[in-house]
């Protein structure tokens, strides 16, 4: 692995159109990535993401600037993470801060119509880290939402 | 050394992170805490102890519980994780949408 780069892949059980659109398409992006999403999907377009974490009055924002589109095939996007909200402020936040990094996405047509799905974040230094005291509040939010998430299945 | 994501990646066990966040906890501790038997959460705490998470202090008959801050604190490691999650969302919601079908379309 590259300092300050993170690769993941999945293979998903579905084309690369419908995972190109859940990737881009609004509507879709706040099903699964992020609470707010906006985009505008071609080249140069820009790209929020709005992540609710633990307290409400904790919250971060990325933007970015697509640098790459290539339908149903490859979305590249700058990614800048910023912690906003009432709560964000003091050297013991639980959110970083990310100057600088891109996003980038890349999917491979599979036999029997699935996709490899490769996500590239780089750019992740250490001097953009800012003050950062771990996973938790990230952590702390994936069980609020579960139980929110939880929650509104039951009804 | 066991993966953190993988340790990380069960609700117990984040639950149980989450409890020795606020402090050193003892095993009969948290399996006060979470109703579990304290086999269980012993195996639980070697899984979080293999990967690194936790640390473990000896005094006398009793074992002490925390979190390993350096390990969490890693940026890299944050996002790590956080895509891992992100990228099992996205499986999900297109494997789901893709059962649904045609009802989806609307």
């Amino acid at each position: 692995m590259t300092e300050g780069e993170i690769r993941k892949a999945v293979v998903v059980d579905a084309p690369p159109e419908v995972v190109f659109k859940a990737l881009t398409d609004e509507k879709e992006l706040v099903r699964w990535m992020t609470q707010e999403a906006r985009m505008d999907p071609r080249l140069g377009g820009e790209c929020e993401f709005k992540y609710h974490w633990a307290k409400e009055d904790l919250r971060s924002v990325a933007t970015g600037k697509i640098l790459e589109l290539i339908p149903n095939k490859r979305l590249s996007y700058t990614y800048v993470l910023t912690r906003s909200g009432s709560g964000t402020s003091g050297a013991n936040s639980l959110f970083p801060d990310v100057t600088n990094s891109v996003v980038t996405w890349i999917l491979d047509a599979l036999p029997d119509g699935k996709t490899r799905v490769t996500m590239v974040h780089s750019g992740i230094t250490k001097e953009a880290y800012g003050a950062f005291d771990g996973a938790w509040g990230y952590w702390t939010g994936q069980l609020a939402r579960l139980g929110r998430v939880t929650a509104g299945r039951s009804k | 050394m066991g993966s953190s994501w993988k340790a990380m990646a069960d609700d117990n066990r984040r639950q149980m992170l989450l409890l020795m966040k606020d402090g050193e906890k003892t095993p009969t501790e948290m399996a006060k805490s979470f109703e579990f038997t304290l086999p269980a959460v012993s195996t639980h705490l070697r899984v979080l102890k293999d990967a690194g998470l936790v640390s473990e202090r000896k005094v006398g008959q009793n074992r002490f519980y925390s979190v390993n801050k350096e390990k969490m604190s890693e940026m890299v490691e944050f996002f790590d994780i956080f895509w891992d999650d992100n990228l099992t969302r996205l499986k999900e919601h297109v494997e789901n949408k893709k059962a649904r079908g045609r009802d989806d379309r609307r």
